[in-house]
């Protein structure tokens, strides 16, 4: 029986700038950092409530099951705010100040909905995430 | 999920575990860094981050002891010793309980299976990854 999600994919134009950002900005923890001898770099980095989940942030570029025509496909869906994601905070609001402060950009202000306070913010390669803080 | 500031002085705290795990640390140590008493530090740290201080201090120092076990050659006691552990007995212990091997056997048994060097780092990455990627075929 399925019992917990382990792994997902964001795909990153820089995995240093990447690492950069999710771990310095967004204050997610480094899972596993591995690079092999062709190239290849594993990289995971975890919320820190939930260490048992790693998000893998893989290199959007040509690889033996991307070829080049799905690497623009996956860039212009990118670029459209297609690839996002979603995270929860306790304060939308206070949040939302530490980050700008620290360079994120955003898409608008925290804002009220029926399911709680949202904002909007776009990572170093162009994906977007909702920031939400839960009724 | 908790409020936001003592959510942030708990994420200082754990910061502060994972930069000094190897070396001697104490429960009172870290709730200082987090400014809350070691009580109240150690339920609203494991409530937080699903996890006590202590099972997170093990989980990042099996993690290193894993990697050096199978990229280096130190001695599985200067591991022990270099990742904070008095006894080799408590430290080989938890290594078990956590990994199913003792140290020697899982070095042991991790480079039978990947008998070249440099194919050691593919323990670290998902299978799939490793098919896709041919890395499990021998460097040239």
């Amino acid at each position: 029986m399925i019992q917990k999600l382990s792994h997902t994919t964001i795909y990153v134009a820089d995995q240093d700038a990447a690492k950069d950002f999710y771990v310095n900005k967004l204050g997610l923890t480094v899972n596993t950092d591995q690079t092999m001898d062709n190239g290849f770099r594993w990289l995971t980095v975890s919320p820190k409530g939930q260490p048992d989940l790693e998000i893998a942030l893989m290199k959007l570029g040509p690889n033996p099951f991307v070829d080049d025509e799905a690497v623009e496909l996956l860039q212009k869906l990118q670029k459209k705010g297609v690839l996002s994601g979603a995270f929860n905070t306790a304060d939308c609001k206070k949040t939302y100040e530490e980050l700008k402060a620290k360079g994120v950009e955003f898409k608008f202000p925290p804002t009220e909905r029926f399911y709680g306070i949202e904002t909007v913010f776009k990572d170093v390669s162009g994906n977007w995430f909702s920031l939400t803080q839960p009724k | 999920m908790l409020d936001h500031d003592t959510y942030l002085r708990l994420c200082r705290a754990h910061d502060f575990l994972a930069a000094h795990y190897t070396e001697r640390l104490t429960l009172t140590a870290a709730a200082r860094v987090a400014c809350l008493s070691p009580y109240h530090f150690h339920r609203l740290f494991s409530n937080a981050f699903h996890e006590t201080p202590l099972d997170f201090l093990t989980r990042l120092r099996m993690r290193d002891a894993q990697h050096r076990l199978i990229l280096d050659n130190e001695s599985v006691t200067d591991i022990c010793y270099s990742l904070g552990y008095e006894s080799l007995g408590t430290f080989s212990t938890r290594f078990q309980h956590l990994v199913g091997y003792s140290p020697t056997n899982y070095r042991r048994s991790v480079r039978s299976v990947f008998p070249i060097p440099a194919l050691w780092r593919v323990q670290a990455i998902p299978y799939c990854f490793v098919e896709f990627y041919s890395l499990n075929k021998p460097q040239d």
